[in-house]
C-alpha cells in the first residue's frame, strides 16, 4: 500500500514524541543524584544496621540559606557530611573530616553556612558536571584541595592564627618575602604597576586571556599558569606596542604557586560580594592585639624594614641585590641593583628618585617600552621612611665603610 | 462472547443517546458529507475554517503552513508560559535562581524552558517567512491588504513578546541584549534623550517609559514580565482574531494550477481558472482534508521543538551584572541586523528610523503593488520590480543578522564562525573621516537625484501602466531610496572610509 507522504509523517513523529516521551520520564524519574542517593541509603543502611534507611524513597536535598543567598544542593549526594557513621565510606558519601581541627565541625555547622561559601561550586545544580564543574557561565567552579583554605577570610577578618589556616599563613610569609605590594594594590594599598589583587577573583574568566594556557577556563587556572610563567601567559601585544606583563617570573614551585593561589582567593574572599552577602553575625572579628611600637636601633634598621614592607625587595631583591629581569631596559635589561648605589648618587639624588619615580630608558629604542618602572612613592612613604631608606641603601655598600653615622 | 458484544453495544448506545452525551456532541461520527461539514460548523475552533475549501489551499508547498504553525507556536508558549509562571517570580533577587531550579529541581523544567525558548525563536522566524510566502504569492493583493496590514502588526507584536521575554531570566545575555535595545529607543528623535532635537531628559523619554529607568533593573523586569504575560498576549490575540477572520471571510488565495501541459505552454493560472470557473468552483471538505495536514503538521513540529528541547539547553549565563559589560553585547537575534548597522548608522537611523521605514513600507506594499497579476500562486516573472525589491530588502535584513550574530567578536569586530574570539585582538581600525557638509548636501541630492532620474527613465511608464498615480510613485521613489541608502552607505565606509555624509554635532544629527 502506498502511503502519502502525510501519513508517514503522522507515523514518524508520532513515535519520535513517543520515544522522545520515554526519554523525558526516564530523565524524570531516574535523574543522575536519586541514583547516588540510593546507594548512599544502602550504605547507610549497612553500617547503621537499619534495613529500612535503604528504601528511604530518594529526593533533592537542600541547605537553603536567603540570608547568604544561596541554596546548596551538594547535600542531595553528599548526604553524609553530617554523619559521623560515614567516616570510613569513600566520596561522595563520606562525612566531612574535621581536618584535624578540635571543634571544627560544631562552629561550622552545615545547615547554617551551606557548602559553596567555602568550597564554590554550583550550589543550585544537582548534576555532577555542573555542580562541580568548570562549566561554561558559572564563574566559581569547585576549589581545589589546595586552595579551599582561601575562603577561610570570607568570614575569619584575620587568619594569622587560625587552626587550619596555616597555609595562608606561610604564603603570607611568601607574599611579604617576594614584596608583592611593592607593585600591586591590595584592598587599595599598595601601588598601581600590577592590578589590585583582590579583585582578581571577582573578575569573569573572560577578562582573563586564556590564548596561551591550554586546560580549563576558570580564574584559578589563569592566576597559576601566570605564576608559573607570567612572560608565557601574558607575552603582551607587540604590534600594539604593549610590552610583556611588568610581573617577574620569581621561579616557584608548584607547592608556592599553590599557596599564592589560595593566597589570592583569601583577598577576593575578604571583599564584600552583592551576590553573596555574608550576615554581620557570621563574621568573625581579628583578635585585637595590642599594637606594639616598634622602636629602631638606628636609621639603616628603620630603612632595611620599610624596604621589606613597601615590597621594594620585588623589584630590586632582597638585600638590594637585583636580579629581576625587565625586558629592553639599558643597563642590562635588569632592574638595578641597588648595592652599589652610594657610588653614583647623592642621597638626595636618591630621595628624589623614590618620591618621584622614574621611567627607564630602553636598551633599544624602536624596542617597547620595559615593562617594570619606578613609582613615585610620594604620598606613600613619608619623608622620615625615605630617609630611612635611603640610609639604608648607602649602608649596603660592601667597600665603603658601614659606619655612616655621620 | 456475542452476549457480552451485544451487551457492550448496548450499554454504548444508551451512553450515545443519553441527553448527557447529546447535549455535547451534536451529531455521529458516521463518515457522510454532512457529518463532515457539522465537524467544522458545530465546533467552535475549528470553525474557522470554512466547510469546503479548493483543492489547491491543501497543496504544502503553497503555505508551506507558515501562518498556520505561527499560531500553534503562539498556543505552545502559551501553555508553556503558563506553566512557567508557576515557577518565576520577576525580581532581581529571585529571577534568575528561579531559572536555575527550573533547570535543576522543577519537574520537567528544563523541557518547559527549553521548550519555550525554541518555540519563541521558531515563531519569530516562521512569522518572518509566513510574510515572505505571503509576499511571494501576492496573497495581500486586493481584498487582503488590510489582512497585509494586520499581518504586520503581528509581526511587529510578535518580535516585542519576543524581546521583553528575553529580559526575564536575568542573566548577563538578558540585561545587555535588552540594554542594548532600549539604549536605541534613547536615541528616538525628539523623544529620546540621546537623539537628535531632543527635547526631553533621561528622565522622561521614551528609554525611561520602557524601563521605568534610565538602566535596566528591577523596574524594568516588572514591566516587561506584565507586557510579556499579559498585555502583547492580549493585544496578540486581538489581532490574530482580526487576521483569522479575515482569512475566513476572504477565503485562501490559492488558485487552482493549469495541468502540466498547460503550464509548460506558459499559461498563468489566474487566465486557465478564468477559462474554466468550474475549476475555481471544484473544493473539497475541510475535514479532514485540511484539519488532518494541520494536525500532521503541528504534530511534525511539535516533534521537532522536543527533539531541540532534549538535545540543548535554553542559554542562561551569569547573573546579571550591571557592571560587568560582556564584550561584545548582542541583542537578540532577529535585532541583530540593526544592531549591526550601528556600524554605519547612528542610533537614531538604526534603531528608530529604519524600522520605523521597514515597518511603514511594509504596511505600505498592497497600497503600492497595484499589480493585479499572480494572486494565490508564486509568480516572479510577472512582478519582477515588486519581488525584486522585497527579496533585495528580505536578504538584505537576513544577510545583516548573519554578519552581526555569527562574524561579530569582541569589539565588534569581523571575526569568522570559525575563528575563536580573541579579546585581545588588535582592532582593524582606519581613519574614517566624514564628507564636509556641503558635499554631503551635494551626495544626498545626487542620490535623490539617481532616484528621480531612475523613475523619469525606467519606471515612469511602469508605474503609469500598473495606475500608480504621481504620490503613489513618489512614495515607492522614496522607500527605494531609504532601502538601498542601507548598502550604500555600507559601501561608503567600507571602501571609502566615510563615517557621516552630513554632521551636526550641535543637534546630535548625523547621518
Amino acid at each position: 500500500m502506498k502511503r502519502s507522504i502525510w501519513n508517514w509523517l503522522f507515523l514518524i513523529s508520532s513515535f519520535g514524541l513517543g520515544f522522545m516521551a520515554g526519554v523525558l520520564l526516564w530523565q524524570e524519574l531516574f535523574p543522575e543524584w536519586a541514583g547516588v542517593q540510593r546507594e548512599y541509603n544502602h550504605r547507610l543502611a549497612q553500617v547503621t544496621g537499619d534495613r529500612s534507611k535503604a528504601w528511604a524513597f530518594p529526593k533533592v536535598q537542600q541547605i537553603h540559606l536567603p540570608e547568604l543567598k544561596r541554596t546548596d544542593r551538594c547535600v542531595t549526594c553528599h548526604a553524609g557530611i553530617s554523619n559521623p557513621k560515614m567516616a570510613d565510606q569513600p566520596q561522595p558519601f563520606r562525612t566531612h573530616p574535621n581536618l584535624g581541627i578540635p571543634g571544627f565541625l560544631e562552629k561550622h555547622p552545615f545547615n547554617e553556612i551551606g557548602c559553596t561559601v567555602c568550597h564554590h561550586g554550583q550550589g543550585s545544580a544537582v548534576e555532577k558536571k555542573a555542580a562541580h564543574g568548570p562549566v561554561p557561565h558559572w564563574e566559581e567552579p569547585l576549589l581545589a584541595k589546595g586552595l579551599i583554605v582561601g575562603t577561610c577570610t570570607t568570614c575569619h577578618q584575620n587568619t594569622d592564627e587560625l587552626k587550619g589556616a596555616e597555609r595562608l599563613k606561610q604564603a603570607m610569609v611568601l607574599f611579604k618575602e617576594k614584596g608583592c605590594i611593592g607593585c600591586h594594590n591590595l584592598h587599595s594599598k599598595g601601588m598601581v604597576v600590577g592590578p589590585e589583587l583582590a579583585e582578581t577573583f571577582t573578575k569573569s574568566s573572560d577578562q582573563f586571556d586564556f590564548k596561551y594556557i591550554r586546560g580549563e577556563k576558570t580564574v584559578s587556572h589563569w592566576v597559576e599558569e601566570h605564576f608559573r610563567n607570567p612572560q608565557a601567559v601574558t607575552p603582551g601585544y607587540p604590534k600594539l606596542g604593549a610590552p610583556e606583563t611588568p610581573m617577574p617570573n620569581y621561579g616557584l614551585s608548584e607547592e608556592e604557586i599553590r599557596l599564592l593561589t589560595a593566597l589570592t582567593i583569601s583577598f577576593s574572599s575578604e571583599e564584600e560580594s552583592e551576590e553573596h552577602p555574608i550576615p554581620a553575625r557570621y563574621r568573625v572579628a581579628a583578635a585585637s592585639k595590642p599594637v606594639e611600637a616598634v622602636t629602631y636601633a638606628s636609621k639603616v634598621e628603620q630603612g632595611a624594614a620599610v624596604f621589606e614592607k613597601y615590597g621594594c625587595i620585588g623589584c630590586h631583591g632582597p638585600q638590594g641585590r637585583g636580579g629581576i629581569k625587565n625586558k629592553n631596559m639599558d643597563m642590562g635589561e635588569e632592574v638595578p641593583p641597588l648595592t652599589y648605589v652610594s657610588d653614583g648618587y647623592s642621597k638626595e639624588e636618591i630621595k628624589e628618585i623614590i618620591r618621584e619615580g622614574r621611567y627607564p630608558a630602553r636598551s633599544n629604542r624602536e624596542g617597547l617600552a620595559p615593562p617594570l618602572w619606578m613609582p613615585s612613592w610620594k604620598g606613600k612613604l613619608s619623608d622620615e621612611e625615605i630617609d630611612a631608606v635611603a640610609e639604608y641603601l648607602f649602608s649596603l655598600n660592601p667597600d665603603k665603610p658601614k659606619a655612616s653615622a655621620s | 462472547m456475542s452476549k457480552l458484544q451485544a451487551k457492550m453495544s448496548e450499554i454504548a448506545r444508551t451512553i450515545r443517546m443519553s441527553q448527557v452525551w447529546r447535549s455535547i456532541f451534536r451529531h455521529t461520527y458516521q463518515d457522510t458529507p454532512r457529518n463532515r461539514a457539522l465537524m467544522i460548523l458545530s465546533n467552535v475552533f475549528l470553525h474557522l475554517h470554512p466547510v469546503k475549501v479548493r483543492p489547491a489551499s491543501l497543496r504544502y508547498k503553497y503555505t508551506w503552513g507558515l501562518g498556520g504553525l505561527s499560531f500553534y507556536l503562539f498556543l505552545i508558549l502559551t501553555v508553556t508560559g503558563v506553566f512557567l509562571m508557576f515557577y518565576y517570580r520577576p525580581t532581581v533577587e529571585n529571577a534568575y535562581w528561579d531559572m536555575k531550579d527550573l533547570r535543576f529541581v522543577v519537574p520537567f523544567g528544563t523541557l518547559l524552558r527549553n521548550l519555550h525558548r525554541w518555540s519563541a525563536h521558531v515563531m519569530v522566524l516562521l512569522v518572518m517567512l509566513h510574510m515572505a510566502s505571503v509576499f511571494y504569492r501576492s496573497a495581500y493583493k486586493p481584498p487582503r491588504e488590510y489582512n497585509w496590514v494586520v499581518g504586520v502588526i503581528l509581526l511587529l507584536i510578535t518580535f516585542l513578546l519576543s524581546f521583553t521575554g528575553y529580559l526575564l531570566p536575568w542573566d548577563q545575555l538578558a540585561i545587555w541584549a535588552v540594554t542594548v535595545g532600549t539604549n536605541m529607543a534613547a536615541a528616538t528623535p525628539f523623544l529620546g534623550s540621546e537623539g537628535p532635537f531632543s527635547i526631553v531628559t533621561p528622565e522622561s523619554d521614551a528609554r525611561f517609559i520602557l524601563l521605568g529607568s534610565k538602566l535596566v533593573g528591577q523596574a524594568g523586569l516588572l514591566r516587561f514580565y506584565v507586557l510579556h504575560c499579559v498585555l502583547l498576549p492580549l493585544v496578540f490575540l486581538v489581532f490574530v482574531s482580526v487576521h483569522f477572520w479575515r482569512v475566513r471571510k476572504d477565503e485562501f488565495s490559492a488558485v487552482p494550477l493549469p495541468p502540466e501541459e498547460e503550464r509548460k505552454k506558459q499559461v498563468r493560472p489566474e487566465e486557465w481558472a478564468k477559462a474554466h470557473p468550474e475549476e475555481m468552483q471544484k473544493k473539497v471538505f475541510t475535514w479532514p482534508n485540511l484539519v488532518s495536514r494541520e494536525f500532521v503538521s503541528a504534530l511534525v513540529l511539535t516533534a521537532i521543538l522536543t527533539a531541540w528541547s532534549l538535545l540543548a539547553h535554553a542559554p542562561l549565563e551569569e547573573l546579571a551584572n550591571p557592571n560587568k559589560t560582556p564584550n561584545p553585547s548582542k541583542a537578540p537575534w532577529y535585532f541583530v541586523g540593526l544592531q549591526e548597522l550601528l556600524v554605519y548608522f547612528d542610533p537614531w537611523i538604526a534603531g528608530v528610523v529604519l524600522p520605523t521605514l521597514i515597518l511603514v513600507g511594509l504596511i505600505a506594499i498592497p497600497y503600492l503593488d497595484k499589480n493585479p497579476r499572480g494572486v494565490g500562486y508564486y509568480n516572479f516573472r510577472d512582478r519582477k520590480f515588486a519581488t525584486g525589491l522585497f527579496t533585495f530588502g528580505f536578504v538584505l535584513w537576513f544577510i545583516l543578522i548573519f554578519i552581526g550574530y555569527y562574524m561579530r567578536g569582541p569589539g565588534w569586530e569581523i571575526f569568522m564562525p570559525w575563528e575563536p574570539w580573541d579579546h585581545f585582538r588588535a582592532p582593524r581600525s582606519t581613519a574614517l573621516h566624514s564628507l564636509p557638509n556641503w558635499g554631503g548636501f551635494l551626495f544626498l541630492l545626487a542620490y535623490a537625484g539617481t532616484g528621480i532620474a531612475l523613475w523619469k527613465i525606467k519606471l515612469q511608464g511602469f508605474f503609469k501602466k500598473q495606475g500608480l498615480g504621481p504620490l503613489g510613485s513618489a512614495v515607492v521613489i522614496v522607500f527605494l531610496l531609504a532601502m538601498f541608502f542601507v548598502p550604500v552607505k555600507i559601501i561608503l565606509r567600507n571602501f571609502f572610509a566615510i563615517k557621516y555624509i552630513v554632521s551636526f554635532p550641535a543637534f546630535n544629527l548625523n547621518v
